[in-house]
């Protein structure tokens, strides 16, 4: 009788380390999933940047010429479109695109502190496409104030190269700064003789520590702070990914690229084509690849 | 029993160290200093520690001076620190002004810089004095 008993059950110790194998298995597989989601919102991401390089490209079709960074009518201080507005019809956004009215109605005569509720909605509308799936970020800016503080804005992730440094100039009015998008800049894509599969167009910017961009376009068109032409365009010359607060220059946050994907952040060349750049890429391949027309050779990053 | 316990044993702590593998983070060193100019602290230096070969899992890792000259280097991704490793240092005046003043730092700290700091595992204190002369 004892004997059957024996044989039949099973120990404390037998128990123990079958949980503890399926602890194992469990701990294995856990990191698997969340990072399987992660992928899964960078495929969305990569998705909507390549709609945006296609939106480019049949605006360049239509107009022969890329959309400028941002319209400069002249006046200083004030706000104007960008180049997310401009390609709107061409992702389907062609009825906002008739409402916003950009043609007659410029950005400084809606965003005012008489605006209507109308003018407001209008500007605090969230474009999903232009929205990053894996960035933490609220529906409005409230963080970083869009050239003066009248209202909060939209928020969205996609930014566009104006060029490496200050070098030529910065964007600000019409100043031409070597990369693709800048005051009026129009470019024709013949003008990219670097070959257009090296020079990047446009990058990503992530909210918690940058705050993100807005589709809207520029804040102030004489100025490139985070609240004024960098609202919506970046410089390569800043860091990917890096905190510049806890570095010791909060003034540089919100002028560069980051994302919330791992190790890197996505970016569309102006062929439309879309690459993952790593966050350790060297800089004189960054500087290559922001510039135009520099010339320089470089090994392919991704 | 007694082998049966044995096997057991050893299935827990090859669980353990299952559980504790991979759990090792990059090793960034930490880097900070001082930077003088003419002897007085300036703030809003930057300084660029640049690797000296260009390993592609390398790149610059930078800091910025505060007021009384400090500065301790951070890395893309979010990091403190820097790689360890041979390092070309170029300290040149930060921009964050509107107006485009900078401070002045001769090319021989940057563009032409013949500075280089070897920065090892753990903590690394470097200051650097420079004359605009």
């Amino acid at each position: 009788m004892q004997a059957r008993n024996h044989a039949r059950g099973f120990t404390l110790v037998e128990l123990l380390v079958v949980i503890a194998i399926i602890g194992v298995l469990i701990a294995l597989l856990l990191p698997a999933v969340q990072q399987a989601r992660e992928a899964a919102r960078r495929m969305s991401c990569s998705n909507n940047i390549k709609q945006i390089g296609l939106a480019m490209h049949n605006y360049h079709d239509t107009y022969l010429a890329l959309p400028s960074g941002y319209i400069y009518r002249g006046g200083n201080g004030k706000c104007n479109y960008g180049w997310c507005v401009a390609i709107l019809p061409f992702i389907e956004q062609q009825n906002f695109y008739s409402q916003l009215n950009p043609g007659s109605v410029p950005l400084y005569n809606r965003y005012t502190s008489s605006a209507t509720a109308t003018d407001k909605a209008l500007l605090q509308t969230q474009i999903q496409a232009y929205v990053c799936p894996s960035d933490a970020a609220p529906k409005l800016c409230k963080d970083t104030n869009f050239g003066s503080s009248i209202f909060d804005v939209a928020v969205s992730n996609y930014v566009g190269c104006a060029g490496w440094s200050s070098t030529p100039s910065y964007p600000v009015k019409d100043g031409d700064c070597g990369g693709l998008l800048w005051g009026n800049s129009y470019l024709n894509l013949k003008e990219v003789t670097d070959g257009t599969s090296n020079t990047m167009l446009v990058s990503e910017r992530s909210y918690p520590l940058d705050h993100a961009a807005t589709w809207l376009g520029v804040g102030r068109n004489d100025s490139y702070a985070n609240t004024a032409t960098l609202r919506t365009l970046y410089r390569a010359g800043f860091k990917i990914n890096f905190d510049y607060a806890a570095a010791g220059s909060p003034e540089n946050l919100g002028k560069g690229w980051s994302s919330l994907h791992p190790g890197g952040v996505m970016i569309l060349t102006a062929d439309a084509s879309v690459h993952f750049l790593p966050e350790t890429t060297n800089t004189t391949v960054l500087q290559a690849l922001s510039y135009r027309s520099d010339g320089n050779v470089f090994a392919s990053p991704y | 029993m007694r082998p049966r316990l044995q096997v057991a044993l050893s299935f827990l702590s090859l669980a353990c160290l299952a559980l504790f593998t991979g759990c090792n983070g990059d090793s960034l060193a930490s880097v900070s200093g001082v930077v003088t100019l003419d002897g007085h602290p300036v703030r809003g230096l930057e300084v660029n520690f640049e690797p000296v070969d260009a390993a592609p899992d390398r790149t610059t890792g930078t800091g910025y001076t505060q007021a009384d000259g400090s500065y301790s280097l951070h890395y893309p991704g979010y990091k403190k620190g820097t790689p360890p490793g041979d390092y070309i240092v170029r300290i040149s005046g930060g921009e964050s002004l509107d107006d485009g003043t900078r401070v002045r730092v001769p090319a021989k700290y940057n563009a032409k810089s013949e500075l280089t700091e070897t920065v090892v595992p753990g903590k690394n204190k470097f200051d650097f004095d420079l004359t605009s002369k």
